[in-house]
């Protein structure tokens, strides 16, 4: 029997409300951050970029933080998890569950909150770290599962990112998930002595769409630790300089996305919801690390092609990693039996970063819980992407 | 309890030993495809194992591409290259993960951040941990780690195998002879952490932006946490500089530099006395060559 624990299941708001919650949400159109920082609320660094043009774009009715902002519901059943044993059937149970609470429709209604029939959807995975902390491929039939019977052509169904070898390593090939397409934004040669087409480019070069871009002025790949040559650069980021493309994939081909992150950490942050997307849909990103962190997972999310086909979140904690992310450490791998729904990715995340840090308290694990590994997701709320202050987010769990 | 002694691990200029057996320093051109370390990895067949592709190397940067997001604190400490390569028996599939740093601490700092509460098992000599899934161990100027893909009980005297025959092919762990034992009453177990920069700094506390210790990459300092009935668990950290001069100016630069977050209450040349955001409080002090940082206080010292 389902029991709800929560003291607010009524599902989202609409986004007046959201208005109303964010109360002091203060960007204007030219990305220039209004009023005074309260703690964690200021713009985390001081590069350039070129989010204000992202900004000048209307919003549309798919924008996030979509039509549940702060709304974030957690789903767990322990028999999802058994003896080291993934059970599709109990988490595609859940999947329903998650869905279901989360709009407050059923199935069929819910597919047509957030897709057309027509609509080339995408699911980013999350493939680093198998077997232990990728997105579970139980999780991904079960999506895939919902979309086709919501009238989906399984063939408009595209699981993708970054790289293609780490899908393949992970699993994601189309022996295992026939049907589907499987896209690896580009190719990566560890061998080093592949990764050139005959016209000395990158092969993956025409991948990405240079009209489209995330742009940080003075930030070159030349500058990130362990930077050797371009020749190793441009092996995994394809281009070095002060833009990072998105990848056509994201520009032309899909209609909507789905994001389906895994639950851990990386340091004392979390490699979950909006780090997903953030680092995994555009090129060049080595760079971004030092000089913007954390910042790159909003800012990037704040783009067009991300914030306004980005329907739906779902990260899959069915395992969580406390420390030691973003790769797999068995160390710090534990059951946690649950899956986050939310089309707001930033309350997401900052449900997950409180989960994970009480985790990482209860495991004695010292923690450093500096404002600076949240201030992400306040600045993606003076943004208006999505809802970071944690009274303002209803987090409803429901248990098997 | 006094407050605790802690004798202060400060590791300079520890020589990195040159390239081991075959292994070439660099990458090889871009028309050859690169070694790696595939001398240290068990021949085939190997108890039945057998390699299931060619080896995958992955120099400086190209870290990013295998554990993005996670290769920083490699570069941090001293990372040169990791060689990848993956064994198959029947269903059974193993990947061995060997990863050169630039010399033993290194290795040493890396593997203290990656082991937590180690297992272990007794037929291996080397620092190691051990789970169902993966075993991971550090010898001379490496960290290895050894991933069962099924988790299956049936593999984990297989992971020893594996890193038995990687280990017999490494130099002799020449130890840490500037890491002198912590000796200090209230040490928490597993939480020795040691640090080349910010990165590694922040796992134990936020100072400020970028080197603000003044590592230079070049000084290893060492953190960890302590139980004392007066003062509660806090976070030690301590640095030892060439000269007393490098440690003061050190100070001062942490003083100018202090993260936004931290508010000064006291200080002077040679001490400073901070409220950190959840009210609690922080000291760094210097004598001699030695910077002491104690942060987590619940009292202000």
């Amino acid at each position: 029997m389902t029991r709800y624990k929560s003291i607010d299941t009524t599902p989202g708001l609409n986004r007046r409300d959201f208005v109303k919650k964010v109360g002091t949400c203060s960007v204007a159109a030219g990305g220039i951050v209004l009023g005074m920082p309260a703690l964690g609320q200021e713009k985390p660094t001081d590069v350039e970029t070129n989010l204000a043009d992202f900004m000048k774009v209307p919003r549309t009715r798919h924008s996030l933080p979509g039509p549940f902002p702060g709304r974030v519901v957690q789903v767990t059943d322990q028999r999802s998890l058994v003896d080291d044993r993934f059970d599709g059937k109990v988490i595609a149970e859940m999947l329903e569950k998650g869905i279901r609470q989360l709009t407050g429709k059923d199935m069929k209604e819910s597919f047509a909150i957030f897709f057309e029939p027509g609509d080339v959807v995408g699911l980013k995975v999350n493939p680093v770290g198998p077997p232990l902390i990728n997105t579970r491929h139980e999780v991904v039939d079960a999506v895939i599962a919902w979309l086709v019977a919501g009238g989906l052509p399984k063939r408009n169904i595209v699981i993708w990112d970054r790289f293609d070898y780490m899908l393949a390593d992970a699993g994601f090939t189309p022996g295992r998930i026939p049907g589907v397409q499987i896209e690896g934004m580009q190719t990566m040669d560890e061998n080093g002595n592949r990764w050139r087409g005959p016209d000395g480019n990158h092969v993956s070069i025409n991948n990405f769409d240079r009209n489209v871009f995330f742009y940080v002025k003075g930030v070159f790949g030349k500058k990130v630790k362990g930077y050797k040559d371009d020749e190793f650069y441009l092996n995994q980021h394809v281009f070095n300089g002060e833009y990072s493309y998105f990848g056509k994939l994201v520009t032309k081909k899909l209609t909507k996305i789905v994001n389906l992150a895994a639950y851990k950490n990386t340091g004392n942050a979390i490699s979950m919801a909006t780090k997903n997307l953030g680092f995994g849909s555009l090129c060049n990103v080595g760079r971004l690390h030092e000089p913007l962190y954390l910042k790159v997972c909003t800012e990037v999310l704040a783009a067009p092609v991300i914030r306004d086909k980005l329907v739906l979140n779902i990260t899959d904690g069915l395992r969580g990693q406390y420390d030691g992310g973003p790769d797999k450490n068995e160390q710090f791998v534990y059951p946690n039996h649950s899956l986050y729904f939310a089309t707001d990715p930033f309350a997401l995340d900052m449900v997950c970063h409180r989960e994970l840090v009480a985790k990482r308290k209860a495991m004695g694990i010292a923690v450093n819980e500096h404002p600076r590994y949240t201030e992400y997701l306040h600045y993606a709320q003076t943004l208006g992407l999505g809802i970071a202050d944690i009274e303002k987010i209803t987090h409803v769990r429901v248990d098997a | 309890m006094t407050r605790a002694t802690v004798v202060v691990l400060i590791l300079t200029g520890l020589c990195c030993a040159g390239p081991v057996g075959s292994v070439p320093a660099a990458r090889a051109a871009a028309s050859q495809p690169a070694v790696g370390d595939t001398a240290l990895l068990p021949p085939e067949p190997f108890n039945g194992w057998k390699k299931a592709e060619a080896p995958r190397v992955f120099t400086q940067a190209d870290l990013y591409g295998y554990i993005d997001g996670g290769a920083e604190l490699f570069f941090e400490f001293g990372f040169e290259q990791m060689t990848l390569q993956r064994y198959r028996n029947g269903s059974g599939e193993i990947t061995v993960e060997t990863y050169r740093m630039t010399d033993p601490v290194a290795a040493t700092g890396i593997y203290l951040m990656k082991c937590g509460k180690e297992s272990r098992d007794a037929s291996l000599r080397e620092r190691h941990t051990i789970g169902r899934y993966q075993l991971q161990f550090e010898r001379h100027r490496y960290y290895v780690i050894i991933t069962s893909k099924s988790g299956s009980e049936q593999f984990k005297p297989e992971l020893v195998k594996f890193a038995t025959f990687v280990a017999g092919k490494l130099p002799a762990d020449v130890g840490l002879p500037a890491l002198r034992p912590l000796p200090a009453p209230g040490l928490v177990a597993s939480s020795l952490r040691l640090f080349r920069g910010p990165l590694g700094l922040q796992s134990a506390f936020t100072l400020g932006d970028g080197d603000v210790l003044m590592l230079g990459a070049k000084l290893t300092a060492v953190a960890a946490e302590y139980d004392d009935p007066a003062l509660g668990r806090y976070t030690a950290i301590l640095v030892e500089y060439a000269t007393p001069a490098a440690a003061t100016q050190a100070l001062a630069h942490l003083q100018s530099n202090l993260d936004r977050y931290l508010k000064p209450i006291d200080k002077s040349a040679t001490r400073l006395v901070f409220k950190d955001f959840e009210n609690k409080f922080g000291e760094v002090t210097v004598s001699g060559r030695r910077l002491e940082v104690k942060v987590h206080l619940q009292q202000q010292p």
